[in-house]
């Protein structure tokens, strides 16, 4: 029986990271698709900047450890527990991403090594999401051990991450409006499909008690978040596709796209804040 | 492998926390914290015939629960540093404080409301006081309780000695998700687990919450 804002560090890792993966990915197959060597290497530059994202998320979880100093005693049980995996595949990616972006620096950086250690680093991005979105499997924590956690865990992550990459790539000059109108609309879709999802795990939780607490009684204020995840969705989406108007000054576009993204992440950030709220096992 | 646990003998508990006490005083823990908690069960209600004649269901009983040092421990299976360890040859469930990054992992998942994270942001529960049990002593609380009401040893024995036990009464969840080593003798109020009849009476007493 904590409060969402003791979990308040994990909230914000699991807003940011997960979006942070998806934006990095969102990044990479541009620059997979991306002819023009100038451009890709404008991509390169800011690949940093989602790998940050990450990188602030992944900080964030760790000031949540009691003892940071035998944080390395957690790689003994890979394969065995969840929250294990989870590290794993963080350090993989965040190694694999902050690698890439550094080896992009060299002079000779040729498209044969470039592409597969994308293609890996998009990989070990994708295996962070879903470890993350199964680190809540927890058999004794009946209201997060449902598929609502991973399914809302991937919605959350595509619906703030393709407008960030959106945004990363609006900052290297790089918004070709076909593929932004895509990454919009991904968002779109995972607005959509999210809300419905968070309304039916709300839903689900009329059945779900234990002898001290119905599920519904932690978070009265879910309907609201819910709502407000909805409607804060709505606006982000508004901004990021406005923004694909290309005759916008670069200022507007940018402010537009950042705005996008702010109001995006704080919607997601809500709903995280309530899952958090929702810790409650079979027992006490 | 032996598997230590204790028996709880719920037609004697009188509720005195003696057994709480005692744990707190040998472990010398902080106020915040009890390795050993005595829930407070209660429910029902009175009904008015109209006719000048009330009956009643009410009831009342309690539950002094510790570590149940599970044949299944949730907490160990969650714990991502392997800090959570059973003992080869007691069954005994503990914490290595070198292995423990205070995650919280075991608090989250442990049905039993067992593990806690103290002051320092370290993982902390009853370890059956492992140190006597090697000296051939009972755990503490067993020994402090004034009406008899604990017993420790092989669960198997235990069970065999007292028949009709149960390994779980309400409040306590279903013994089926972490296969708790327990032995409870419930009294006759005793309710099932799962029950939504009573509610624990201390609820800030056993959750940690200061006085």
């Amino acid at each position: 029986m904590t409060s969402g804002f003791d979990e308040f560090s994990l909230a914000l890792f699991t807003t940011l990271a997960p979006a942070g993966t998806i934006a990095f990915i969102a990044l990479a197959l541009a620059r997979l698709l991306e002819r023009d060597h100038e451009a890709a290497v404008r991509i390169d530059r800011l690949a940093a900047l989602p790998f940050s994202v990450v990188l602030v998320g992944f900080i964030a979880s760790a000031t949540h450890l009691g003892t940071p100093a035998n944080a390395l005693h957690v790689f003994s049980g890979v394969g065995r527990s969840p929250l294990s995996n989870e590290v794993l595949a963080a350090v993989a990616f965040l190694f694999l991403a902050g690698s890439y972006w550094m080896a992009a620096f060299k002079q000779h950086f040729p498209d044969s090594v470039a592409k597969p250690w994308l293609v890996l680093a998009c990989a070990a991005g994708a295996a962070l999401v879903a470890c993350t979105s199964l680190a809540y499997a927890v058999d004794t924590v009946p209201t997060w051990n449902t598929w609502y956690t991973p399914a809302n865990l991937w919605f959350s992550a595509l619906l703030a991450g393709p407008v960030i990459g959106l945004l990363f790539l609006h900052l290297a000059r790089s918004g070709r409006l076909r593929y932004g109108a895509v990454l919009v609309a991904v968002s779109i879709v995972a607005l959509a499909a999210g809300t419905v999802v968070l309304t039916l795990h709300q839903q689900s939780l009329a059945g779900v008690a234990n002898n001290e607490l119905a599920a519904s009684a932690l978070v009265p204020g879910y309907g609201t978040a819910i709502a407000f995840h909805a409607l804060a969705g709505i606006a982000g989406c508004v901004c990021a596709a406005l923004s694909l108007r290309s005759r916008r000054s670069r200022q507007a576009t940018l402010a537009l796209c950042g705005a996008g993204t702010l109001l995006l992440l704080t919607a997601v950030l809500v709903t995280r804040v309530e899952f958090y709220q929702l810790h409650l096992t079979v027992g006490f | 492998m032996a598997q230590y646990g204790f028996y709880f003998d719920s037609t004697r508990c009188t509720g005195c926390k003696t057994c709480e006490m005692a744990c707190k005083d040998y472990k010398d823990l902080p106020a915040t914290i009890a390795f050993r908690k005595v829930y407070d069960y209660e429910g029902g209600s009175w009904t008015d015939a109209g006719d000048g004649i009330y009956t009643t269901d009410t009831f009342a009983y309690h539950v002094s629960l510790a570590c149940n040092h599970c044949a299944m421990p949730a907490c160990m299976a969650k714990c991502p540093s392997g800090a959570i360890e059973k003992d080869g040859k007691t069954g005994l469930v503990h914490i290595d404080q070198e292995k423990c990054t205070g995650v919280g992992a075991c608090v989250t998942s442990c049905p039993y409301n067992v593990p806690v994270l103290d002051d320092a942001k370290k993982a902390q529960k009853c370890d059956g006081c492992a140190d006597r049990v090697a000296e051939g002593l009972n755990p503490i609380c067993v020994d402090a309780c004034p009406v008899r009401a604990l017993e420790w040893g092989d669960i198997e024995e235990l069970r065999a000695a007292h028949t009709g036990t149960v390994a779980g009464i309400a409040p306590m969840p279903s013994p089926d998700e972490t296969t708790p080593s327990i032995a409870i003798n419930p009294c006759p109020a005793a309710k099932e687990p799962g029950d939504t009849t009573g509610a624990i009476a201390n609820e800030k007493e056993v959750t940690n919450v200061p006085a």
